[in-house]
């Protein structure tokens, strides 16, 4: 799947574009997961919304979004996923997408200040 | 990263035919050869990740029936393809999807995800390696039957896989071991011959999952951690729900207390008295229960005075006479023993009685209910627990992801050290020294803080350390020479892995080395008599085939 060249900028503020995926423009995406600890998470998501797409909070635990959602979405063959989180929930996404035979299609590593106290994120798209 | 995408010693033309009989039996879209499929199958915890030497798959072959296991095998036999069977693939830390031998075709299980039969009554099930414990789980709860699995965590992956890499759980102690609770298994052997064991080699078995050995030799474990067959169907005992459950603490407050801490839970969990998981840990060493980790990681460690710090760092093997006074002044246990109950509720208060009058002969021990709860839980309060202690399988260990200053530096994957030691106080101070003595020298970050081993199973101690994966290829050569070092040293003193991961597999296995590795000889026996064409999970537990083998030196 070909990502468009439009990048989502939290309403107000300014992003590098360069540190978060770009997500298609019209192409359909079941969701947008984000970790909702994390300010750069929660901006990512609310531009998402914004454009009229879904987005499901997790706080880092993504259990509850795989029995009650992507469990039943990517055994029924669905639209791609975006999201944002830690690269720990991203491997654990990715690892029980492979179980549907998905993969990440594409991520980018967004790390908030060059402190290494702060808690990279990646942006993600989980696809056939 | 080596493009090997045709099986060593395996002809392109050979290689090409067999891909092509392949797809003809479980049809062209599952059969993966390119590489961004192929991707799918590599461990993502390799200590060998982008390295030469990193394990990788040349295909992937998918089939949806055991009589498509059986043409595949038949396949492999007759183009001599190496295949390597895995189920889901989350066996991460220990291996993941990715073959032991480079080249191999990946037999990939997960379609093969059917539950056959959930029996409430006998409180058993069979199903298929594709079936997940979410998928059990799930099947369990929508139909209202009052079973309990028991999981490991994170609970991703297979009923079928874990408990054939002798994987364990968190509930009663029957259940635990996972490959001690199953009952009865149908195997594609490699020449394509489907077999059952137990009382399922009797044609219309009617207690196929209820009577485990049959009679005659009882063959099931030569299938698990092995290569002698696939598994195609596996039976497993389930607990029946429990009515109620309790859940303890003791605490003892000196260091020597140890040793009878440890001996009073062993005659409790081998009378059943108690058949919860129990779990060890030491307040005063900063060294929580498996079951807080969670919460420590989320919320971080109690704070510690500066004073307790100052006395844990000149303390040897977790003991200073210094610490020990400061720990009886400020009431910190040394070390405290969780432990839970799982039945009617008059009936694990009883247990509890008796568990506190057994460790009440240790002076000075104390005593404290954490919880005491009628089953099933309320669903909202699930995530107040551990949940797998409630057979309920959970992701949330990957919410540990964040960086913290208790957590500054969260790995990439890690590898499992899981050495096997006695029962005993003694033995868990022996093994720190060892290994303690050992990590230093090997500048390796285990046992670098006292540490204490769990419980899974009955009978041992098992410690299961985690030697992180990096995205330093020098690194994760320095960890894998002292990962290997450190099952050396073990072995010295008659410790051995439980499992392992396939690139340490012939580090661990010649441990076992009695009798000039008779064991070892006795696998290689039964491996040319069962696979003389070597073409199934060649390497697995250093298991291989006569073509491959090299000599011992």
């Amino acid at each position: 799947m070909a990502a468009a060249a439009v990048s989502l900028a939290p309403s107000g503020g300014c992003v590098d574009s360069r540190d978060v995926i770009a997500l298609p423009d019209r192409a359909p995406l079941h969701t947008v997961v984000f970790d909702n600890r994390y300010a750069r998470a929660r901006a990512f998501a609310a531009d998402a919304a914004s454009k009229g797409i879904r987005t499901t909070g997790i706080d880092g635990d993504v259990t509850a979004l795989w029995l009650r959602d992507l469990r039943f979405h990517w055994s029924a063959d669905g639209p791609a996923v975006a999201g944002m989180t830690t690269a720990r929930s991203l491997l654990c996404l990715e690892q029980m997408a492979h179980d549907s035979w998905r993969r990440v299609l594409a991520r980018v590593e967004y790390r908030p200040s060059r402190s290494t106290a702060a808690t990279p994120l990646v942006s993600w798209i989980i696809g056939a | 990263m080596p493009a090997v995408r045709i099986p060593p010693g395996v002809s392109t033309a050979d290689f090409t035919s067999a891909i092509a009989e392949f797809q003809r039996v479980v049809g062209h879209e599952w059969v993966f050869t390119s590489e961004e499929d192929l991707d799918l199958y590599r461990d993502a915890y390799s200590p060998f990740l982008n390295e030469p030497e990193e394990r990788i798959a040349s295909a992937a072959v998918a089939p949806s029936s055991t009589e498509e296991v059986q043409q595949i095998v038949r396949i492999a036999n007759r183009y001599r393809i190496p295949l390597y069977a895995i189920s889901t693939g989350k066996n991460l830390g220990y291996g993941g999807s990715a073959p032991a031998y480079s080249g191999s075709v990946v037999l990939d299980l997960k379609r093969m995800n059917r539950i056959l039969e959930v029996n409430e009554s006998n409180a058993y099930a069979l199903v298929e390696p594709g079936v997940s414990y979410f998928d059990l789980y799930r099947y369990i709860q929508d139909r209202g039957l009052k079973l309990w699995i028991d999981c490991p965590d994170p609970g991703w992956g297979s009923v079928v896989g874990n408990a054939i890499d002798r994987g364990g759980g968190y509930t009663a102690a029957s259940y635990r071991n996972h490959f001690d609770s199953h009952c009865g298994m149908e195997i594609v052997l490699p020449n394509g011959e489907l077999l059952r064991t137990g009382m399922g080699a009797i044609p219309s078995a009617q207690t196929w999952q209820q009577y485990k050995s049959g009679c005659g030799p009882w063959i099931d474990g030569i299938f698990s951690q092995s290569n002698y067959g696939i598994v195609t169907k596996m039976g497993f005992w389930l607990m029946p729900q429990p009515e109620a459950y309790l859940r303890c603490v003791v605490s003892v407050p000196r260091y020597a207390d140890l040793g009878p801490l440890v001996e009073t839970l062993n005659y409790l969990e081998n009378s059943r008295i108690t058949q919860g998981f129990p779990d060890l840990s030491s307040p005063l060493l900063g060294y929580a229960p498996i079951g807080q980790i969670q919460l420590v990681m989320e919320q971080g460690p109690p704070p510690l005075t500066p004073q307790h710090q100052a006395l844990l760092a000149e303390a040897k093997l977790g003991y200073s006479p210094q610490l020990e006074a400061y720990a009886v002044k400020s009431g910190i246990p040394y070390w405290e023993l969780w432990l839970s109950y799982y039945g009617p509720m008059e009936v694990i208060e009883a247990q509890w009685r008796a568990t506190q009058r057994h460790f009440g002969l240790i002076h000075d021990t104390k005593f404290r209910v954490v919880d005491r709860v009628t089953l099933p839980l309320d669903p909202a309060r699930i995530e107040n627990y551990h949940e797998p202690e409630f057979g309920v399988p959970s992701l949330r260990v990957f919410s540990i992801g964040a960086r913290t200053p208790w957590n500054p530096t969260p790995s990439k994957g890690h590898m499992w050290f899981s050495p096997i030691i006695p029962r005993t106080g003694e033995a868990i101070l022996e093994a720190n020294r060892v290994f303690g003595e050992a990590s230093r020298d090997l500048d390796m970050p285990l046992f670098r803080t006292f540490t204490l081993p769990a419980c899974f199973w009955e009978r041992s101690f098992v410690f299961i350390l985690a030697t992180p994966v990096t995205e330093d290829p020098a690194t994760n050569r320095h960890y894998r020479d002292g990962f290997k070092k450190l099952i050396e040293i073990g072995g010295r003193y008659g410790w051995g892995e439980y499992r392992t991961a396939p690139v340490f597999q012939q580090t661990v296995m010649n441990v076992y080395s009695f009798n000039d590795h008779a064991l070892q000889s006795f696998h290689q026996t039964l491996k040319d008599a069962i696979d003389p064409n070597g073409i199934l999970s060649a390497g697995r537990y250093a298991i291989w085939p006569k073509h491959l083998r090299e000599p011992r030196s």
